[in-house]
């Protein structure tokens, strides 16, 4: 039986050549495991950029940088901050959607051809997992031998809940994805629950007017919780069941996430809500 | 041993200076010299030791405030008072030992955990000290306790108190709305809550013991009694294995019914972050806004007007480490300046969001402590003199203040004033017409080791004066007050007066994880 050093090493040299090679074989996940959860209110060694600005997206959506020329023109409403340090490349466009907490990645691969103009990011917190789905989705990249599909998906590690407005600027996002999210039972971690009144907030100050929320839980009280807190915050409308059910992200939502799959299994229900981004009322 | 003062508060226009010690709360009239004129103590560490909170906490030397007495003649307040043995004990009575926030201790906890560690010898210090723009009431907190106090004012000094609340979570910065109605606490667990100045009648509320429980106030969907799932609606391993936790937990006893406050108290905004600073400010056109700064670098502008508070306007990102100072200048309300960790102080132009520039603060920290390798600010205050736009910067664990000129867009250094101790706090008060004075509290212990050499002749509370080049010179000392000895060693105190440099992180949670990751950077 090999020790767990033996192991460890292991998976270093396995993701060493994953990493280097550029593989079209498909990341294994026992290569990747780490334990179940990571606490959102500590200090993880964690990389966000200062600002949105500062965010370097190239490495991530490289079939989208905008061409050189466009990437030295000077910012004018730049702060002295950014002045001293070489902007970072631009993108021809945007992200617009995120999965918050997305685990292995599988409602960004299957979402990739539904939006194929548009740039989807997962963030997950578990670094063993992000980088998981950075494998997956290179290895889904080279496989195509058009080089084109899975250009428009990206994921990195972070914590959604202290760090988005490091990444993203205000009614940058069209569409947040919370799925099968961690239920934290216990009333004592209520606000590690990644709806909350004052995430709520945090949402809408990323999502333009009109975007939309997607959470879908097998846990009930932990849907009725989401609705509770969706609901009651100003700034979100439940979408009708109607209009739910003709969006053609729900469908994906509902089979192809990996937590979803397992419910599957287990033939366990699953609970879905979206909520609609209203606009600020005057001020 | 005998504490400093370490908390300073001007009350509204006048000339009379609130200074906290320990666990009590002094008024002073600098109108002409300095004289004590009244005290408030914490019932907890009061000499009879009752905590009982119908008894008024005001001392019995009322007919002290006299304020036309010479400061030679002042006798010593309670001198009479002998060391309170059963401060300690009666800390059970308040029940919570609150624990400290994250990086308390951080060297002494492998693990650290935000709010994990209590400190059984932490005594209900006052840690803020607010007043209403017309100085008619005060709002002070202990910390120990969590508790928000408010006091009435007379207008000559005297003090005496209208409520106790005992707060969900420690408070870590407080300000008062602009209308003077309403209290806006920011604690270390993320919330702001807003609370009536004075409390709605409902007498039991007056004062909440504290739960034992750490619930957060706001509603939960689920009963604590019974678990939020079964079996039948769990699935997957992580989650069966999370409502197991849960149910052991109900089946030991361990889950209690949380107890909410019953006084009134609206969290009205939040980050998933300690808060450490809190300013209120107007733009141009007159709309209120509240601006709040956490440890995660965060400085976030929301809208002010309560039933709005939720709409987030804006994020001023620039920090590279932990907040813990703002400051919006009266005469320059489109400024805000901010500290904590970092070298620098940032000026913004906090309607844009946009940094307007910087202004060092390590170099001139070096020119005082020549080996200081990093800033940890512990406040930034404004005063205007002669038309000109000043702030006052104090570090922690640097003995000298520093004053910098506020510009159009910069921050020019004027003067740095060394001091014989660190400061803990500082506060501008107007001495008669036109005069200004600088009141800084000082601890004049530098180490354990100088204790017994120190004892007796240091000063705590120092009066500066303005000279015509605008710098502060000539200090004098505030004759001191006798203090309840609260039985702290050296470094017991120096743990609650030197909170911020704590707040850097020095420990990261994946450490422990021991994931071996194959890649350090966030990119593919
Ligand atoms: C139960 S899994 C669901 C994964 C995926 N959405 C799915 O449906 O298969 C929840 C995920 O959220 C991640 N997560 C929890 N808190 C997070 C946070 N604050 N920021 C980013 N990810 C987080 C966890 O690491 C975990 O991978």
């Amino acid at each position: 039986m090999p020790g767990p050093t033996n192991r460890k090493q292991k998976r270093l040299d396995y993701r060493q050549a994953q990493k280097e090679n550029g593989t079209t074989n498909m990341p294994k996940k026992k290569f990747y495991r780490q334990r179940a959860h990571a606490n959102p209110f500590s200090d993880h060694r964690l990389t966000y950029p200062t600002r949105p600005e500062d965010m370097d997206w190239s490495t991530f959506f490289p079939a989208f940088v905008a061409d050189a020329q466009a990437n030295e023109l000077p910012e004018t409403t730049e702060s002295t901050e950014a002045l001293e340090k070489l902007p970072p490349k631009k993108l021809t466009k945007e992200v617009e959607v995120v999965d918050i907490g997305c685990g292995f990645g599988g409602l960004l691969v299957a979402l990739s051809p539904v939006m194929p103009d548009t740039l989807l990011l997962g963030m997950e917190i578990r670094s063993q997992v992000s980088e998981f789905v950075q494998d997956r989705i290179k290895a889904l990249r080279i496989k195509d031998p058009e080089q084109k599909q899975y250009q428009n998906i990206g994921c990195l590690r972070a914590n959604t809940m202290k760090f988005l407005p490091n990444f993203f600027r205000k009614a940058q996002l069209s569409k947040i994805f919370i799925c099968f999210p961690d239920p934290h039972f216990k009333q004592r971690k209520h606000k590690a629950r990644i709806v909350s009144t004052t995430l709520n907030s945090e949402y809408a100050y990323v999502l333009k007017p009109g975007g939309i929320v997607y959470t879908i839980t097998d846990v009930e009280d932990l849907h009725k919780w989401m609705v509770q807190h969706l609901e009651a915050h100003p700034s979100f409308e439940r979408i009708s069941e109607e209009e739910q059910e003709a969006d053609a992200c729900v469908g994906v939502m509902r089979t192809e996430t990996e937590e979803g799959k397992k419910v599957e299994r287990n033939k366990g229900p699953k609970f879905i809500a979206l909520f609609r981004r209203l606009e600020d009322p005057p001020w | 041993m005998s504490v400093p003062f370490q908390c300073l508060c001007r009350l509204g226009q006048s000339s009379i200076l609130c200074a906290a010690k320990g666990t009590s709360i002094h008024t002073f009239g600098l109108g002409a010299g300095s004289s004590h004129l009244s005290s408030w103590t914490h019932p907890l560490t009061k000499q009879d030791g009752t905590s009982d909170p119908q008894a008024t906490s005001q001392d019995g030397n009322l007919n002290e405030q006299d304020s036309e007495q010479p400061p030679s003649k002042k006798r010593r307040l309670n001198s009479d008072e002998k060391p309170n043995e059963e401060g300690k004990a009666n800390q059970g009575e308040t029940g919570a030992v609150e624990a400290p926030e994250s990086g308390n201790g951080k060297k002494k906890n492998k693990k650290q955990k935000p709010e994990s560690r209590a400190q059984p010898s932490e005594l209900p210090f006052v840690i803020l000290l607010r007043a209403t723009e017309d100085g008619s009431h005060l709002v002070a907190v202990t910390g120990q306790d969590k508790t928000l106090w408010v006091l009435e004012h007379d207008g000559n000094g005297v003090l005496k108190e209208l409520s106790r609340r005992v707060m969900p979570k420690r408070p870590s910065a407080i300000s008062i709305t602009a209308d003077g109605e309403s209290i806006l606490s920011a604690d270390k667990f993320g919330d702001v809550y807003a609370l009536p100045l004075i409390p709605s009648a409902a007498p039991e509320a007056a004062d909440t013991p504290p739960t034992p429980s750490d619930a957060p106030a706001t509603t939960t969907a689920t009963s604590a009694s019974k678990p939020a799932a079964s079996r039948f609606t769990v699935h997957s391993k992580r989650n069966i294995r999370a409502l197991e936790e849960q149910e052991r937990m109900i089946a030991s006893g361990k889950v209690v019914p949380k107890e909410n406050p019953k006084f009134e108290h609206e969290p009205i905004l939040g980050h998933v972050s300690m808060l450490t600073a809190l300013a209120t400010a107007s733009s141009a056109d007159g709309r209120p806004y509240i601006i709040t700064a956490d440890r995660d670098e965060h400085i976030r502008v929301s809208r002010g007007a309560l039933p709005q508070a939720h709409v987030v306007e804006r994020f001023c990102l620039g920090h590279g480490s932990f907040l813990n100072a703002l400051c919006v200048p009266a005469s320059r309300p489109e400024v805000l300046v901010s500290g904590g960790g970092d070298d620098e102080l940032f000026l913004w132009d906090w309607m844009a969001g946009r940094l307007v520039g910087k202004a060092d603060v390590l170099g001139r920290i070096r020119k005082v402590v020549p080996d200081a390798s990093k800033v940890a600010v512990s406040h930034i205050y404004s005063y205007d003199a002669e038309e000109r736009c000043y702030v006052v910067v104090i570090c922690e664990l640097v003995p000298a203040i520093f004053i910098f000129q506020l510009q159009q867009d910069t921050l020019e250094h004027a003067q740095t004033l060394d001091l014989a101790g660190n400061p803990l706090d500082a506060t501008v008060v107007a001495k008669t017409e036109g005069s200004l004075r600088l009141a800084v509290a000082v601890d004049p212990l530098q180490s354990a080791e100088s204790v017994a050499e120190a004892q007796g002749s240091a000063q705590s509370l120092l009066l500066f004066e303005r000279d015509e080049a605008g710098s502060w010179v000539r200090p004098e000392g505030v004759p001191d007050v006798a203090s309840e000895d609260l039985g702290l060693t050296r470094e017991e105190l120096e743990n609650i007066l030197y909170p911020v440099e704590k707040l850097r992180k020095t420990e990261f949670e994946d450490d422990a994880e021991g994931g071996g990751s194959a890649r350090d950077s966030v990119a593919p």
